[in-house]
């Protein structure tokens, strides 16, 4: 007959009270373990912190928090790698120089061909087909298209270069490299490798978009060409008619030939008048118009710096996008429903770019609208999504509609330091693009500057980078000659706005001035304009993306 | 009731916290197997009382006690053989799962457990009102599993369904890659043990790729999750063969 646990702990021999039942011992399992695990716990914490500060990833990886670590480690690591990238941007403003001081050493020799009796009969030529840019091309922008294509090439490979070079140092720090990483993100590395290899990094973009600029530029250019070349050959048709009259009267001695005569007299007239009118203008006008296309080159070079750091700009967040898809995640449940997920966030992304520039000024830079244009063109092919992008890019109205207009009364505020104070009236002019604006004569204010008001007329786009002037002259009374200061700069508009700016806002822009007769410096002028911009209409997220 | 629930509280604590002491440890160490190794030495004695003592029942009807067949047909081997194949069988699989459970998936697994240990004994009590011991404990053994797990199979199931997270790379990726993510999973210093998890790695990466590229097939992923299930069946098992060891265990005098 089987004994049973009791009789079998009484026939041990040992006392009653020291036998202990077995149920102890699980409870006091139990709680050892539950020590140990607390133990554990407080070690592992330490250890990972450890890790943490002594160089991120080396910590074994194989729990579900650690791989939550790993991914916000891949994270962290595309970050860096934006960041250190994002510095190539530094190396902008002096490759700029280099690729633009063929245009600037051109200017003298453009101005010569220009002021000269074959430059202006050429031009003439070549604005009768439409070409007036021809000199242009020829003394100022020879090789310029390539020379900013090798600055867009130099700046991707250097971009990728910091942009890997981190990266990969990351991993190299890595126990097992990028495989450590997993074969998925490896792959985005990879992929994104292969890629700039075909295609060349950056050029094929950029070059497209540099090109475009370069042609509007020249475009620009030539209609104030055109516009030159028209009002003098009216000035010396009105001379050669006068001259062919005259010629014709003193040839009437020749009879039959006296019409012969009078248009070999007219012909002497235009090449005369021609020569004459060339160096007059030459004379009155070539520093003027020199400056001006000095101005024109600086609009142009400042909007290629703009366009070359949106590239960039553009090129980190498409990295950024490739860590979020290496790192991202969607629950089973989700799955059949991914590829809707997936374009509704995409969808919601480029929406909240058009909705920016939709109410706000400040988000319609050239270089915004290209980034949302560029991420509109990345979904063209998505089955989902390509009717909605459609849509929203019929939203979106040409780059020259959506220039900020000069609205309502510009104001400059002029402060006059205390050594040049006349406690008289002044008047200025400012020269907005190719808009003047004309201030009335006002009195000194308690501080000894000036408040000029004018109203801007009627409502003025003004270019994204725009060249601004202003002529201040200041009376000192009967005794003393007006004082004129001078100030000029090119200002990008949309960098006078602030965040958030609305579809109204008033720009401040500060510009400094120097006496203009010993170019000493002069009175500060803040001068603020009311802008505002077209309405664009409403969109909403697709269809599929609301529930 | 008052022991029932004891017990079933220390089958739940003990084999959770051996559980998850493996999860923790596994991340430094090869030596966490020692936790499975307790876990599988309940989940081997608990067998092995069960088998051993039916065997022994079954032998005491169909065989005389003086026989010198009785000293040869112990029991033993079928029981070794059964309590290891079952240990074979369940301390793998348990322990993948924990390595990759989410919180939500722990929860309910413990709670099976408790489920299960609980009925198992309660069912037992009743049971053991009409049929002698062993049989008792061996009648209750397949309802109480059966009872508990199809149950919570569904709630795995479920939970699984809304936890179990794809990557979104996973949309693009190519079968060796999705595998090798899989074994991605595995701690760099591999080992035996490494060795032996990578099947239930490359089984579950492959999985989920079968799984993504059939995504518009949602009852494709709802039978590829059915193994969530299966392993709810097994939990089960696990937890009626380990509140068995600590039940013929518990009021023993040591």
């Amino acid at each position: 007959m089987p004994t049973s646990p009791k009789d079998r702990a009484q026939a041990s021999g040992r006392p009653a009270a020291k036998r202990l039942k077995a149920s102890y011992w699980f409870w006091g399992s139990i709680a050892v373990l539950l020590l140990v695990t607390l133990a554990l716990h407080f070690a592992a914490s330490w250890h990972l912190a450890k890790q943490g500060a002594e160089g991120e990833g080396k910590a074994a990886k194989q729990t579900a928090a650690e791989a939550e670590a790993k991914a916000t480690l891949v994270e962290h690591w595309f970050a860096m790698a934006g960041e250190e990238a994002a510095k190539v941007q530094a190396e902008i403003d002096p490759m700029l120089d280099k690729a633009y001081e063929p245009v600037y050493a051109g200017i003298p020799a453009y101005m010569d061909f220009h002021y000269s009796l074959k430059g202006e009969w050429l031009e003439l030529g070549a604005a009768a087909i439409g070409e007036i840019s021809s000199g242009l091309d020829k003394y100022m922008f020879a090789g310029l298209d390539k020379r900013l294509d090798s600055v867009a090439v130099d700046l991707g490979r250097d971009f990728d270069q910091r942009y890997f070079g981190v990266l990969d140092r990351a991993m190299a720090e890595q126990p097992g490299g990028a495989e450590a990483l997993g074969p998925v993100v490896a792959r985005v590395l990879k992929d994104s490798k292969s890629w700039i290899a075909k295609t060349g990094g950056m050029v094929a973009l950029e070059a497209v978009a540099l090109k475009g600029m370069t042609k509007v530029f020249a475009k620009k250019l030539g209609a104030k060409l055109a516009a030159k070349v028209a009002t003098k050959t009216g000035t010396k048709w009105a001379v050669t008619l006068a001259g062919g009259g005259s010629g014709a009267a003193v040839c009437s001695w020749t009879g039959p030939g006296a019409a012969a005569c009078g248009l070999i007299g007219a012909g002497i007239a235009w090449v005369g008048t021609d020569v004459a009118i060339i160096k007059l203008e030459e004379y009155l006008k070539r520093d003027d118009f020199e400056k001006e296309l000095r101005a024109l080159v600086d609009e142009h070079k400042a909007e290629t710096r703009k366009a070359l750091e949106a590239m960039l700009a553009e090129r980190g967040k498409e990295r950024g996008s490739a860590a979020k898809v290496a790192v991202g995640e969607v629950a089973l449940s989700e799955l059949a429903d991914a590829d809707r997920q997936l374009a509704c966030k995409t969808a919601g992304s480029l929406l909240v770019l058009y909705a920016g520039m939709r109410d706000n000024l400040q988000a319609r830079s050239p270089a915004q609208v290209a980034a949302l244009e560029k991420g509109l063109r990345a979904q063209a092919g998505d089955h989902l999504l390509a009717p909605w992008v459609e849509g929203l890019e019929q939203a979106i109205p040409a780059l020259d509609q959506l220039r900020p207009q000069v609205v309502g009364s510009i104001t400059v505020t002029v402060e006059v330091p205390s050594g040049l104070r006349a406690e008289q009236e002044a008047w200025g002019k400012l020269t907005l693009g190719t808009e003047e604006i004309v201030f009335d004569w006002a009195e000194a204010n308690t501080a000894g500057g000036y408040v000029l008001h004018a109203g801007a007329g009627e409502a003025t786009q003004i270019a994204p980078s725009v060249r601004v002037a202003l002529e201040l002259v200041q009376d000192r009374g009967w005794k003393h000659r007006n004082r004129t200061f001078t100030g000029s700069a090119s200002i990008d508009v949309f960098s006078t706005l602030a965040e958030g700016s609305g579809l109204a806002p008033r720009a401040e822009i500060r510009l400094p001035t120097k006496l203009e007769s010993d170019n000493t410096a002069g009175p500060s002028a803040i001068i603020a304009l009311s802008l505002s911009g077209v309405m664009l209409p409403e969109r909403a997220l697709p269809d599929f993306c609301t529930p | 009731m008052k022991r029932n629930l004891s017990i079933a509280f220390a089958t739940s604590l003990l084999s959770g916290l051996l559980l998850y002491l493996w999860r923790l440890s596994y991340a430094f160490s090869d030596l966490a197997v020692l936790w499975l190794l307790l876990l599988a030495a309940m989940i081997f004695l608990g067998n092995w009382s069960l088998v051993i003592d039916h065997w022994l029942a079954e032998r005491g009807i169909v065989l005389k006690p003086e026989s010198w067949l009785s000293h040869w047909l112990s029991g033993r081997i079928l029981a070794f053989f059964s309590s290891t194949l079952l240990v074979g069988a369940l301390v793998p699989v348990l322990a993948w799962q924990v390595l990759n459970m989410p919180a939500a998936e722990a929860a309910v697994l413990l709670g099976l457990v408790f489920s299960t240990a609980w009925l198992f004994l309660w069912a037992r009590g009743g049971v053991g009102r009409h049929f002698m011991p062993p049989f008792d404990r061996i009648l209750t053994l397949g309802p109480s599993a059966w009872l508990v797990g199809l149950p919570f199979a569904i709630v795995l199931f479920l939970v699984s369904w809304r936890t179990t997270s794809v990557p979104l790379s996973m949309l693009n990726a190519t079968f060796s890659e999705a595998v090798r993510s899989g074994f991605d999973a595995l701690p760099e210093r591999r080992g035996w043990i490494a060795e032996v998890l990578a099947f239930g790695y490359a089984f579950k990466a492959a999985k989920l790729w079968l799984v993504v590229q059939l995504r518009d097939y949602p009852l494709v992923a709802r039978l590829f999750n059915l193994d969530a299930a299966l392993f709810g069946f097994l939990a089960a098992r696990a937890g009626v063969v380990v509140t068995n060891f600590i039940d013929t265990h518990y009021d023993r005098e040591a």
